[in-house]
């Protein structure tokens, strides 16, 4: 065994990341870790390559016992983590990028030989098959590109003898994809070993030699190649089937909205869908799929190449969120920080704007009349807040939702556009979320749902939609709004 | 500590620069013999307006997140302007600066929200390219206005004993509170501030927004030129040099955040009134005018460094 984890423990305020868990890699092998988000796959990978620290348990490397404090370390030994956002230097060349901090020196002190750089990296590049100029500017490549380089960077430069992959095609191409799995099987006849976290199950079916499936801060089990199964792993992934809270019984009604040959830059293509009154429509999809870009473009905030929107059957023009909201169109972006809250503000003036400028809509302000809406609010969706006037930032993160919400309410919207609505809150708050959700639903108001947990979807959702490279891949509704179903769909390639 | 003694720290810290201002008033009363005139208070307060009127206006785009550096080159411009007009027709020497202003200001607003330049980087052209138009628009001449007539009212009445323009001074102050505390307009400006992307998710058009405070900065520019104007009657392409930074000096003093969001302009006059007392102190004891740039420059890095750490206290 090249890597032993024994009863490794990591616990966050609140939750328990890792669990016991064990995981081991041998020399030269290809292990693929799936489950879903908040498993534990990648914290695990992060006490890994010392970006955590473990609370407890032991990690052996080549039998001995090793403490991995930092990233350093980690590196030190021969881990290398490559990352989703890639950690590259954009304005340097290929060659500078492969060598940074071991360039090849010149004869005269301080210069770099340049010569002796291109030539050297020729044959890098050569060795794995990568027909790309040395010279060429990182920015100037694809991201699947760029992603080759910073692997045969941490295995020429930094002698890496473990990559770890966190979902490494899901911005490539399907022929991207056949050539990183060419440099992925050259790894191996090098006899390095590479973890390979993916959620798309097909692809880690044909290319892993061993797989570890994660549910609940646990590694559920290991199996070798011959035992790979896509259905075992998939009920592996969700356990037994969570008892769905009943739902109301959805009946189709008028139709109050409506995309028609929606298209984005490299993204979808015609895209056409429709939600009803009272419906919370799911959409779930792996990232690179388009679900993100979808919904922003709905309310203007991402650019689209065509779009036809219709609310209540009149063609309507969205350029702009302000366009949206005087429709009662509404967008809960999902970063709360960035993009929700006004943070050195008030509760107060946290969950008043929209109503301040499109329901009140005067000149000078009242605030007598904005403070009654603010406890109105406070009381109806039940935020803790010490008062009216406390600073937002010293409310939870869950009770900071709940404001964020309140704002939408107060416009009394029509549809909702929620991109992963409880992203970061506990668990009780995650529940009244819900509650409110289905609430508003049963008043006749549609949503859209978008969430990192696919359980989320499952728990809320009338129908769901799986997006895969911009088309609805399958559609699922009432009774067949499964984790089962959903899972597989989502994870095929 | 109790709550009382909590409060009472708070109120120190929030008043800060109020209580240094009453402190230096008392510190200087008793050293310094001729600081406690009324002459010399009034004239103190007369030799504010013009900053002052300029500050009040910067304050709102500093709110926004932006910085206005084009406010003295288009002193200059506007003063020019004025004086030309107000030889032949006194109506024209006052509207055509405040027409002139909306067109600057919005060109300002215009660049900068519509091609993403940073503020400073765009106004720091328009500094430029406005201080040519002055010296073009005279040939580097001082010009003279016509002296006697309604034009100079503002400048030269005064009623019970003080100067009109410091009643104009602390209206508009007024003014600008309002509708900075009281007016959507105003929420929307601490909204943009504050966090424009969560601003334009609720619908607020951060660059139309950005662009108004970038009008109201540059009509604050010529409201302030139509009292210098007033008073002088003369047009010089020179004289705005440097007021971008007496102004953006009083905001920051006065404790407006260079981060956006946060801001008064009731601070903004107790930064203007900071500056001014310090260096009528300095002029008192006939310290070289050379000094007085070198506290100036002293004065917003000290003020700087304290924003950022009063924003890192906050954040933790």
């Amino acid at each position: 065994m090249l890597l032993e984890i024994k009863k490794v423990v990591k616990k966050f305020p609140g939750t328990v990341a890792l669990d016991e868990v064990d995981f081991n890699l041998k020399k030269g092998e290809i292990h693929a870790i799936v489950g879903e988000n908040g498993a534990g796959k990648s914290t695990l990978m992060k006490i890994i390559s010392g970006a955590y620290k473990k609370d407890s348990g032991t990690i052996l490397f080549e039998g001995k016992e090793t403490n991995i404090g930092n990233v350093d370390a980690s590196r030190a030994i021969g881990i290398s983590m490559i990352y989703q956002e890639l950690e590259n230097i954009q304005k340097l060349t290929v060659a500078e990028n492969i060598f940074l901090g071991k360039l090849p020196r010149s004869r005269i002190p301080g210069f770099v030989n340049f010569k002796k750089l291109i030539s050297k990296t020729k044959e890098i590049l050569k060795e794995f098959d990568i027909d790309i100029d040395p010279r060429k500017k990182l920015a100037s490549l694809t991201i699947a590109e760029q992603q080759f380089i910073e692997i045969i960077k941490a295995i020429t430069v930094e002698n890496a003898r473990i990559i770890i992959m966190d979902e490494p095609t899901s911005s490539l191409t399907e022929k991207e994809v056949e050539k990183l799995f060419l440099i992925i099987k050259e790894l191996k006849r090098k006899e390095i070993s590479v973890i390979y976290i993916s959620h798309r199950l097909d692809e880690v079916v044909g290319i892993a030699d061993r797989l570890s499936v994660f549910r609940d801060a646990k590694n559920q089990g290991v199996m070798e190649k011959n035992e790979f199964d896509t259905n075992k792993i998939i009920s592996l992934m969700i356990g037994h089937e969570l008892k769905t809270a009943k739902k109301n019984v959805f009946k189709e009604q008028k139709t109050i909205f409506e995309i028609k040959k929606l298209s984005i830059r490299n993204k979808i293509i015609n895209f056409n869908m429709r939600l009803h009154e009272g419906e919370i429509l799911g959409i779930a999809g792996l990232m690179g799929s388009g679900k993100d870009e979808l919904v922003k473009s709905i309310v203007g905030l991402w650019p689209a190449q065509s779009k036809e929107i219709y609310f209540l059957g009149k063609r309507i023009s969205i350029k702009h969120p302000a366009d949206a909201i005087r429709y009662g169109i509404i967008y809960l972006p999902e970063e709360r920080k960035l993009q929700s809250l006004f943070s050195d503000m008030s509760v107060k003036e946290n969950i008043s704007p929209l109503w301040l400028f499109n329901v009140e809509n005067k000149f000078f302000l009242n605030n007598k009349k904005e403070t009654e809406l603010t406890k109105l609010y406070i009381k109806k969706l039940s935020i803790k807040t010490p008062s009216v006037s406390t600073i937002i930032v010293y409310l939870s993160g869950g009770n900071q939702q709940k404001v964020i919400f309140s704002r939408m309410l107060t416009i009394k919207p029509k549809l909702m556009i929620l991109n992963d609505p409880t992203r970061g809150i506990d668990v009780g708050s995650k529940e009244e979320i819900y509650k409110i959700i289905k609430e508003l639903a049963s008043e006749g108001v549609s949503v859209f749902i978008l969430s990192s947990e696919i359980q989320e979807i499952i728990r809320v959702a009338n129908r769901v939609i799986v997006l895969s490279k911009g088309e609805i891949r399958d559609e699922f509704s009432d009774k067949d709004v499964t984790t089962k179903n959903i899972i597989k769909s989502v994870m095929r390639v | 500590m109790s709550q009382e003694g909590n409060k009472f720290t708070n109120i120190l810290r929030e008043q800060s620069q109020l209580i240094i201002l009453i402190l230096l008033i008392v510190i200087f009363s008793i050293t310094t013999p001729n600081f406690r005139t009324t002459g010399n208070f009034v004239n103190l307060l007369k030799q504010v307006t013009v900053i002052g009127v300029i500050s009040c206006g910067m304050t709102l785009v500093v709110i926004t997140g932006c910085l206005d550096l084009s406010v003295g080159s288009v002193f200059s411009l506007l003063n020019v302007v004025s004086i030309s007009f107000q030889k032949s027709n006194n109506f024209l020497g006052i509207v055509m600066p405040l027409v002139l202003a909306i067109i600057i200001g919005f060109l300002n607003g215009f660049v900068i929200t519509k091609f993403k330049v940073n503020s400073i980087i765009a106004t720091l052209g328009s500094l430029s390219f406005y201080s040519g138009m002055a010296l073009l628009y005279t040939k580097g001449a001082i010009i003279a206005g016509v002296t006697g007539t309604w034009y100079g009212f503002i400048g030269r009445s005064r009623l019970l004993g003080i100067p009109i323009h410091v009643y104009v001074f602390f209206i508009i102050a007024i003014i600008y509170q309002i509708l900075l505390n009281n007016t959507t307009l105003g929420r929307k400006i601490k909204y943009v501030g504050t966090n424009t992307s969560a601003a334009e998710i609720a619908g607020i058009r951060s660059n139309r927004i950005r662009t108004i405070a970038f009008i109201i900065s540059s009509v604050s520019v010529a409201i302030a030129v139509l009292i210098y104007s007033s008073r002088m009657t003369t047009g010089s392409p020179v004289t705005g040099v440097g007021f971008e930074f007496d102004a953006i000096t009083a905001v920051v003093i006065g404790g407006t955040s260079l981060a956006g969001g946060k801001g008064s302009i009731f601070k903004t006059i107790i930064g203007v009134l900071l500056l001014a007392i310090i260096i009528n102190i300095l002029t008192l004891y006939n310290i070289p005018y050379a000094f007085q740039n070198i506290v100036k420059g002293f004065l917003i890095i000290i003020a700087i460094i304290v924003d950022i750490r009063v924003r890192k206290r906050i954040e933790n």
